[in-house]
């Protein structure tokens, strides 16, 4: 009879499923994360670019230009990154396939796979008994006796490739569709306008907690000082505050101290700067008062613990009521469902996977010895392999 | 010299103890002295986890009141996670069999080289400033995993030595207890963030991503490939004992 090649097809679904790949993907994987937590990441936006890529040459010298080149610096963006994961993916999606079908023909028992080994010290019925104690199943053919963990090691395997992927689904929704704004400064009551129609965020007068549009997760990343100001003429009359020369006066200006910062009062022709003593939410904060257009520092003192003062200059009144701002970062992850899911489903997988070890093996008698092929529990590993 | 560094340098030389005799055993026979690294190595692990439970006790709000008063030396943040390692990676079962070639020292090594460097530290940060923001439940859960995943070093030395065939549950712990905290902690993120690890720092992101991914690998390795298995768990425990000793 002639020798039948084998199916191409069959060989490429088994190399694709096969531990092997998925151990060689998980590893590359694992590799290029590890990377990213001690090489530093280049940063996102432009403008911290010059100051990153600064520090990165002082840190790794000449070293520096052929990292870059390597992609060392922006390996989870890399082209070769992103080719691992659809692979894994591809991994993932057809070891699913064949976990479900093995599940739904799961009652057939498998042929023996692997070398049979003796194993000794026991009574055959004895450890038939013993494996079903511990919570193993035990089919008996014609000629040998399959054990295995049916069906949660069915199920757990197919929990944790369907965990992966959504996982790896999550991920790309997130990557596509998603956006994240970090360093939003907010004041009480503030309302910042956000990527996308309709979406924004806000700081609560109430309570100082936030409130966003639907979609939208937003925190606060930390806190910092800030001053509320009005000013009145000996009248009693509010006087328009300027915070650029292009703003519209307002009588009530909130001011976050994210850095020195001055403002004018256009009506008593003055300037005054702001330098926050520290960046506390409620420290002090020295206040200098310009003439303009002279320029001559015509008052300066410091508010109270709090960012609290109160006092008059050329018979203008100044008060100073403490506004901390919020640093807040707001993101949209249309993949944060299916990720939770999967990282879930993972969990919950891989520690059933852990109590109900994923193994199927196959005992036999032969002339009153026992034998045993696939994969063991390591308890009743063949004496000759543990010698 | 604050107690805390007495009692680690007191565990640190008990595990020497353990080391030498383990190594020792292998030498002679019978293997009486294996017995006796074991000893000693219950009583450093005993002394480990008093010194452990002072330097975590007195930053946890439950125990502030019952420990603070013993010991208030402060210490460095990745000195504690090595205490604690230290305390957690001495194998406190003895199952080595008796054809082990390299003995029970093996089992040890780990357990000891944490302790040296928690020692050095803790000796070292006797006047630094405490690291207020160290005592997290992330970093804690963290150095408890990496305390078991050093266990599973010294197994895992074991198997690539050739003194045993498999090593088993400690390494199946680090995994199990591993992937809990990976899981809460991207799941807490996710909820709370948005993002899965926003916020979170680089290394440890990718320490515990890295070494999660890893021990992954290793659990999915066949049976057959015990010293690719065992190289595999060394180096997903490294990974997270450089992570929960490493700060942002």
């Amino acid at each position: 009879m002639a020798d039948q090649s084998p199916d191409p097809w069959r060989l490429v679904w088994r190399s694709a499923t096969s531990d092997v790949v998925l151990v060689a993907l998980l590893l590359a994987v694992a590799a290029s994360v590890t990377l990213t937590a001690w090489i530093p990441q280049q940063p996102p936006a432009d403008e911290a670019y010059a100051r990153w890529f600064s520090e990165m040459q002082a840190r790794f010298g000449q070293a520096t230009s052929v990292m870059r080149v390597l992609g060392l610096f922006n390996v989870t963006s890399s082209p070769g990154f992103r080719v691992l994961l659809a692979l894994l993916s591809g991994s993932l999606l057809l070891r699913l396939i064949e976990g479900v079908d093995r599940l739904w023909r799961g009652y057939e028992p498998n042929e023996p796979r692997g070398v049979w080994r003796h194993i000794s010290g026991q009574e055959f019925s004895e450890l038939l008994d013993g494996l079903r104690r511990r919570g193993y199943r035990v089919i008996s053919t014609s000629s040998l006796f399959q054990v295995d963990r049916w069906p949660w090691s069915g199920v757990l395997a197919v929990l944790i490739h369907l965990g992966g992927l959504l996982l790896l689904i999550g991920l790309l929704l997130s990557h596509l569709y998603g956006w994240q704004v970090r360093g939003l400064v907010l004041q009480e009551g503030e309302r910042e306008s956000l990527p996308g129609d309709e979406n924004w965020v806000t700081l609560r007068d109430s309570d100082g907690g936030l409130r966003q549009s639907s979609g939208v997760v937003a925190f606060v990343q930390g806190t910092g000082p800030g001053v509320q100001v009005s000013a009145t003429n000996g009248a009693g009359e509010s006087l328009g505050l300027l915070l650029s020369p292009d703003a519209e006066p307002a009588t009530e200006l909130n001011v976050a101290l994210t850095e020195d910062t001055y403002f004018a009062i256009p009506g008593a022709e003055l300037i005054v700067h702001l330098v926050p003593q520290s960046e506390d939410a409620y420290t002090r904060v020295d206040v200098q008062v310009y003439s303009s257009p002279t320029g001559e520092v015509i008052s300066e003192r410091l508010t109270d613990e709090g960012g609290h003062t109160a006092f008059t200059v050329r018979d203008i009144s100044l008060t100073f009521l403490s506004a901390p701002y919020s640093r807040v970062v707001a993101a949209h992850n249309p993949g944060r469902i299916p990720a939770g899911l999967g990282v879930m489903m993972l969990v919950v997988g891989t520690v059933g996977g852990l109590v109900w070890s994923e193994q199927c093996f196959w005992l036999r008698e032969e002339e009153a010895a026992i034998e045993a092929a696939g994969s063991l529990p390591f308890w009743l590993q063949p004496e000759e392999e543990v010698a | 010299m604050s107690l805390v560094a007495i009692l680690v340098g007191l565990g640190c030389g008990m595990l020497l103890a353990a080391m030498s005799f383990g190594l020792w055993s292998s030498l002679q026979e019978p293997h009486g002295l294996c017995r006796g690294a074991h000893a000693a190595a219950w009583a450093a692990a005993s002394i480990l986890v008093v010194a452990a439970l002072l330097v975590w006790g007195s930053g946890l709000p439950a125990l502030e009141a019952l420990i603070g008063v013993v010991d208030r030396q402060a210490l460095e943040g990745p000195a504690l996670s090595l205490i604690l390692m230290a305390a957690l990676a001495i194998p406190l079962r003895l199952d080595t069999p008796k054809s082990a070639p390299w003995g029970c020292g093996m089992l040890y090594l780990p357990a000891g080289l944490l302790a040296s460097m928690a020692l050095v530290r803790t000796v070292a940060s006797g006047v630094s400033v405490p690291d207020a923001d160290w005592v997290t439940p992330i970093r804690f859960s963290l150095a408890v995993c990496g305390g078991l995943g050093a266990r599973a070093v010294g197994r895992s030395l074991q198997v690539m030595t050739g003194s045993v065939h498999d090593a088993e549950w400690p390494g199946t712990l680090a995994y199990g207890l591993t992937t809990l905290v990976f899981g809460a902690a991207a799941l807490v993120n996710l909820w709370q963030r948005g993002m899965l690890w926003m916020g979170a720092d680089s290394v440890l992101r990718g320490g515990i991503t890295g070494a999660w991914l890893a021990w992954s690998a290793s659990w999915l390795t066949p049976r057959r490939y015990s010293r690719l298995r065992a190289v595999l768990v060394v180096v997903a425990a490294v990974l997270l004992i450089l992570a929960a000793v490493r700060s942002a």
